[in-house]
């Protein structure tokens, strides 16, 4: 016997097919263990997305990255376009407003009714905590797939987009930079010339007093000229 | 018969229900005092009673033995940075729980009037209006921007980046927003998380 669960929002309608492990559980309705098959309406799909277990993980772990991602601001780098896995829902905030969630047909039951292109369904964000809130309301459900888990944590620095990364080591990097390119500007210009101070030498007009009383300079040899002797008024005898 | 150990310190299953992020020294970061200060004033411009209404809950969520009264509370929103009063004081983890979980508490109480904000917003959105065309949003903005501009210092960079009515009125939509997640079933253990984005080892 099948067990059928419903979680209404007034966006979006979780209809969830399944069967009980235990077979006096399933008599009295109480526990759907096995999921079986997932409807869920959401947005501006003009028919439920259907699928299984799989579509169900996979729409818990996008809301979540993506929700958390857009309060704090800080986008998970699963998030960026970049980093996308095909086989993933994925949920990116939109740059005007809004949100656009991506399933791809591959998680879908009924995948020939659409191309072989990922299903994009545009969410508002009241849409979009409809969708969030009963995803929340279903995993705090202990009657209903109770291994079914979602895990609120915050980001690591690393999981965190290197844009943030970039964003916070952006004064460094600046500086660094400022620095280097200085430094090759410095490096271009050309290096000033050093002019020789000017000679200090003897004008022909001035004269020349020796000063008897200052030493000779070392190594000098100084050669007496018989002039300046003869001229000498008291010789020494 | 005469007990001589203490008796046992009553915890707040809140405060046990959040968990303490892996931080270097326990204290929350910059962002994380700005964020939580600035989504407990967008609740404050939803409802003029809620300040009265987060000190009751504080009791009512057995928190009063982390934020005794109401000078308490008053110190641990000055934490904010951007504040006109702030002092440069650390806001301990405990603290941040309560004001988390009191914020929380008080926007499941509006959840039915942000839900009707964010509709009309949208309505007015897709006829190329401005929120000023509704009164309802109107008077939300118009005490968000009385709120911030009373409370928060001038001087800041990051406030004078709101000088604008437009660029408050954004940010207070932005903040409705988020304050609409924090109604949910997960919304107080996601906005805790959320605090801590990028900042965790």
């Amino acid at each position: 016997m099948t067990i059928q669960r419903q979680f209404i929002l007034p966006h979006c309608t979780l209809d969830l097919e399944g069967i009980s492990n235990s077979v006096s559980d399933a008599a009295l309705g109480s526990s759907l263990d096995v999921l079986l098959r997932l409807a869920c309406q959401f947005g501006d799909l003009k028919q439920p997305l259907t699928g299984g277990l799989d579509l169900l993980n996979s729409l818990i772990l996008a809301t979540n990255q993506c929700t958390q991602a857009w309060m704090s601001g800080v986008p998970h780098r699963r998030l960026t376009k970049l980093n996308q896995d095909q086989s993933a829902v994925h949920l990116l905030p939109k740059e005007e407003d809004g949100f656009e969630l991506t399933v791809p047909t591959s998680l879908l039951n009924e995948s020939t009714q659409y191309a072989d292109d990922p299903l994009s369904v545009h969410l508002t964000t009241i849409q979009l905590f409809d969708l969030v809130e009963a995803l929340d309301q279903l995993v705090a459900d202990q009657q209903t797939l109770p291994n079914l888990s979602v895990a609120v944590r915050p980001l690591s620095r690393s999981e965190a987009a290197s844009g943030q990364v970039l964003q916070k080591s952006a004064p460094a990097v600046l500086g660094t930079v400022s620095v280097a390119i200085a430094a090759a500007a410095f490096y271009f210009l050309p290096v000033p010339k050093v002019s020789p101070p000017p000679k200090d030498q003897p004008s022909p007009t001035t004269t020349e007093t020796p000063n008897p009383t200052a030493p000779p300079l070392p190594g000098a040899t100084t050669v007496p000229s018989p002039a300046s002797e003869s001229s000498d008024p008291s010789p020494t005898p | 018969m005469q007990v001589d150990s203490p008796p046992e310190q009553l915890i707040s299953p809140i405060l046990k229900s959040l968990p303490d992020p892996d931080l270097p020294a326990q204290i929350c970061p910059r962002r994380a005092l700005i964020q939580l200060d600035l989504v407990l004033l967008a609740i404050e411009a939803l409802d003029l009673y809620a300040s009265e209404l987060m000190l009751l809950s504080l009791e009512e969520l057995q928190l009063h033995e982390v934020i005794p009264n109401r000078v308490e509370f008053w110190r641990s929103r000055n934490a904010n940075p951007l504040r006109r009063s702030h002092q440069r004081q650390s806001l301990s983890l405990d603290k941040a729980k309560a004001l988390v979980a009191v914020g929380c508490h008080i926007a499941r109480r509006q959840t039915a009037q942000v839900r009707q904000l964010l509709t009309v917003k949208r309505q007015l959105a897709d006829k190329q209006l401005t929120p000023d065309h509704s009164v309802l949003l109107a008077n939300y903005l118009e005490r968000f921007r009385r709120h911030f501009r009373s409370r928060m210092n001038p001087n800041r960079t990051a406030v004078t980046a709101y000088k604008e009515n437009e660029q408050l009125d954004e940010l207070a939509l932005s903040l409705l927003e988020q304050v609409l997640f924090c109604t949910g079933t997960a919304g107080m253990e996601r906005f805790w998380s959320s605090l801590f984005d990028g900042e965790v080892a």
